[in-house]
């Protein structure tokens, strides 16, 4: 699945096209921030992970090998970015907070689910509880639509290792769910 | 396997044999059953778009950063200010000898410099021109000696 001409694109950028970076943003810019409020559930936190991701993505398009696709390449970068995110705004946490105040606020989940935002918030809060690679493979799954093989390019695994993470992930989630309803 | 059937992936035999066991495990029934909900309520939920202004912020950065690179690699001091100097001292010596060349290549510069040599001229088998300094004493001794 592609958005736009990943090689023309490409070849535009590395001849010093900088606008070719900014249509790169701009054809990706609402998947990844969406990946990121999932993956992260605060909106700030979503929107500098987000910024991130693009700055990186800056950085290293220059040396970009065209053996996997452009899309799979940022959505990696953004899970990593995430991945990231998490783990150190917990270390900062452990630092400053008790360990208790540090583990996820155990909200219920309202059972009566009306509406797009009321499921947006029930996933992000039963996603908020899973271990991180759980997250990342439900969430390239189910939210962003990615192909089994889409999600091992992004994850750099096999498409069986994808298979067993997305079966133990739902199976989690839905332990999650059922703990909150 | 639950997995792999909610996602169409289970080849046509083993979508039989799934069917078959579901008919008879009432756990995996309801595994199954949760597992659709729980994809049902991911396709109900909405989709975040970026914050307006978004890729203009990115874009606002990017230029920032390599702004501030730029200044941090390329940040006078000392040694650029005395190589500054250097260099400002050899262009005004090339100008210099530039328009020297130039005000003499505008004033017969060949019949100055032949002039100069010429007054200079001391070849023993060639007359010294008159004007030439070698001239002029020839001229000064010959008229001593006419005395």
């Amino acid at each position: 699945m592609t958005f736009i001409d990943d090689e023309h694109l490409i070849r535009r950028f590395r001849s010093g096209d900088v606008s070719a970076f900014e249509e790169l943003v701009r054809a990706y810019q609402d998947r990844i921030y969406n990946l990121c409020r999932y993956m992260l559930r605060s909106p700030l936190d979503a929107q500098d992970a987000a910024q991130d991701v693009f700055l990186k993505a800056y950085k290293g398009l220059e040396d970009f090998k065209p053996n996997s696709s452009l899309y799979t390449w940022i959505y990696r970068i953004a899970v990593n970015t995430c991945l990231d995110y998490k783990r150190k705004s917990r270390r900062e946490a452990l630092k400053h907070k008790s360990l208790a105040e540090t583990s996820p606020a155990a909200e219920p989940i309202s059972t009566q689910i009306h509406n797009s935002k009321e499921a947006s918030e029930a996933i992000q809060q039963a996603l908020a509880e899973l271990r991180e690679n759980s997250r990342a493979v439900l969430v390239l799954r189910e939210i962003e639509g990615l192909s089994y093989e889409e999600i091992a390019e992004v994850l750099s695994a096999s498409v069986s290792a994808v298979k067993s993470r997305l079966s133990r992930a739902r199976q989690e989630f839905r332990r999650v769910l059922r703990k909150k309803l | 396997m639950i997995s792999l059937h909610v996602d169409g992936q289970l080849g046509p035999m083993e979508e039989k044999l799934f069917a078959e066991h579901i008919q008879h495990c009432a756990a995996c029934r309801e595994a199954l059953e949760e597992t659709r909900a729980v994809r049902d309520l991911f396709a109900s939920a909405g989709k975040f778009s970026a914050p307006l202004g978004f890729a203009a912020r990115v874009m606002a950065n990017i230029e920032e950063k390599e702004t501030s690179r730029f200044r941090k690699f390329f940040r006078p001091g000392p040694l650029f200010w005395r190589s500054a100097q250097v260099a400002v001292a050899l262009v005004v010596i090339t100008l210099g000898m530039l328009s020297g060349n130039a005000l003499m290549s505008g004033r017969g510069a060949t019949e100055r410099v032949a002039e100069v040599r010429d007054s200079f001229h001391l070849d023993v088998f060639e007359a010294a021109p008159p004007n030439s300094v070698a001239g002029v004493y020839l001229s000064m001794i010959e008229g001593s000696h006419e005395k």
